[in-house]
């Protein structure tokens, strides 16, 4: 509490309440507080397992786990599960962003052709993506084209769904805007429809960029020789505990990563918005 | 210049809007529209910016018949309908598409700078005030110069304060440019103030009641007895279109003022 008692000088107890919120602000930067509980977390699950509370066979210690990582670093070998893991989820996923924005985009623009085609994709969406993997693997084979027909899928739905939505929710009012001043059916898509539509569809993107993510492990649980999903299944199978916490870390990074890729690509854009906080 | 003959709109719902409206608007001159809510004010400037399509009669701008947005025709909306990913200059220069982009920028900041806001390029429209905005919307419609400029209460939604500011500025545009103005208002004080014509409008169809003259110089002085005798008259005749006997419905007639 501010100090109240000193009452003699008017403006005195004010000038501590102005005060007070620079104190918390400035010495806490936000992506420390942020890291505080991990860290801790991590730090404690060492010291037990140092000191003998639990025996960590099938919990390694964190220093183990980043050992793991360091020694499949240096070997090159996570460079190359990382690459493999990578390619799958760029190439489905811009295959399946891709395909959603522009099937997205002529539902929203077309009422014939939302009529024509929303209920179908509704009802496949309705599938559980998973349920797909018997058929991919019978239609393209075990191989690459299965995996990334599989992340495409799941990466399709959410940005279908969000740019229709945007298409739909466009403002009359705005769209009258463009009419006054006699914009042509091209200029108002440019300077009217996408502009307005490109804050959804990056958050549509970023949400299916992280079902990207999520598929990428289903699809390389399904038989690969390669990616953070076959080490996953290779830890599993020879009782590596620490080769399956690295590759979880691993994903946890390259996810968190590509999404910030796509955020501060898409800030440039997204200048102009009115949103409570600055990040997306 | 704009000439409107038997007007009507009947809306699909069947609401009937208006009702063979006759109308002609002198260059330069300034008319104000008044009314109860829902006599066919707003349907009336939709139909001459080309908004929408009217059921019978027609819209003349000089010879061409109005059928959709005319170049030579602006309008401002109660909202100021900015496009919130364009910065204030970019805004104003949203109406001077296809000029090139040094006269447009000397347009835009000469504009700018004669409604005040001539720091305010660089600025989103979040950042600005509903005035301000409002402002930004008048630069937009007027920086092409058109011909004829219609206005659907334009300041019914700002305090007292910011609207008497902007009357101002709205008639220094004017006697810069003389575009010829149509504007819609719930507002008597503000119809006497701007209008050199104020139409009353009935509603049930929707019809012009009476049309009242308002010939005092320019500036004009609220407390002079010609500002209060028009004043009065326009009242008046709203009144009137209150009491006509006819059986308009409650939301109908409720609360011009
Ligand atoms: N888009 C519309 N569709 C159907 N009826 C409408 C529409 N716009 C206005 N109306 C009807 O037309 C009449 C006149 O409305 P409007 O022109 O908005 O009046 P005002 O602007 O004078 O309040 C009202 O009865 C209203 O309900
Ligand atoms: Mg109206």
């Amino acid at each position: 509490m501010t100090d109240m008692t000193d009452t003699s000088r008017p403006g005195r107890a004010f000038a501590g309440l102005a005060k007070r919120p620079a104190r918390l602000t400035v010495p806490a930067p936000r992506l420390l507080l942020g890291l505080a509980a991990p860290a801790a977390l991590l730090v404690l699950w060492e010291l037990l397992i140092r000191f003998g509370v639990v025996t960590g066979r099938l919990t390694p210690p964190p220093s183990k786990i980043f050992a793991t990582i360091g020694a499949l670093a240096s070997s090159g070998e996570l460079a190359t599960h990382v690459a493999a893991t990578l390619a799958r989820v760029g190439l489905g996923f811009a295959i399946g962003a891709a395909a959603g924005t522009l099937a997205g985009a002529v539902a929203g623009a077309t009422p014939f052709l939302r009529r024509l085609l929303d209920p179908t994709l509704q009802a496949l969406r309705a599938i559980p993506s998973i349920a797909w993997v018997p058929l991919f693997i019978l239609w393209l084979g075990i191989f690459e084209a299965s995996k990334i027909a599989l992340i495409a899928v799941g990466v399709f739905f959410p940005v279908y769904l969000g740019v229709m939505g945007a298409i739909l929710s466009i403002d009359r009012k705005t769209l009258e805007v463009g009419r006054v001043f006699r914009l042509s059916r091209v200029e108002t898509v440019r300077r009217i429809l996408l502009p307005a539509v490109l804050p959804s569809w990056i958050v549509s993107l970023r949400s299916g960029l992280g079902l990207g993510f999520m598929f990428v492990v289903a699809a390389e649980f399904m038989g690969a020789s390669e990616g953070l999903g076959y080490l996953l299944v290779d830890g599993q199978q020879l009782g590596k505990p620490d080769q399956i916490l690295a590759a979880i870390i691993v994903f946890a990074l390259l996810g968190k990563l590509c999404d910030a890729l796509l955020v501060g690509a898409a800030k440039p854009f997204l200048r102009w918005q009115d949103t409570a906080a600055a990040s997306l | 210049m704009l000439s409107i003959h038997k007007l009507s709109k009947t809306y699909a719902n069947g609401a009937h809007a208006l009702e063979a409206i006759d109308l002609s608007l002198q260059p330069g001159a300034i008319t104000a529209i008044v009314g109860g809510s829902g006599c066919g004010k707003s349907t009336l400037l939709r139909l001459i910016a080309g908004l929408d399509q009217a059921s019978e009669g027609t819209i003349r701008m000089g010879r061409d018949l109005i059928r959709e947005p005319h170049p030579d025709i602006g309008i401002i909306f109660q909202e100021p309908r900015l496009l919130p990913w364009l910065t204030v200059a970019d805004n104003v220069g949203f109406g001077l598409r296809g000029r090139p982009a040094e006269e447009r920028e000397a347009l835009v900041a000469n504009i700018l700078a004669q409604i005040g806001l001539g720091g305010y390029a660089a600025r989103w429209p979040r950042e600005l005030s509903g005035g301000q905005q409002q402002r930004v919307a008048i630069a937009r419609a007027l920086v092409a110069n058109p011909k004829a400029l219609l206005l659907d209460e334009p300041f019914s939604a700002l305090d007292m304060v910011t609207r008497q500011g902007l009357h101002q500025q709205l008639l220094a545009l004017w006697s810069a440019r003389k575009p010829t103005i149509l504007m819609v208002t719930h507002d008597v004080d503000e119809a006497v103030l701007l209008a050199d014509r104020i139409i009353v409008m009935k509603p049930n169809p929707g019809r012009i009641a009476t049309v009242i003259d308002n010939p005092q110089a320019r500036p004009r002085d609220r407390l002079a007895s010609g500002f209060e005798r028009a004043q009065r008259e326009v009242i008046a005749a709203l009144d009137r279109t209150m009491r006509g006997g006819e059986a308009a419905p409650v939301e109908a007639v409720g609360g011009w003022w």
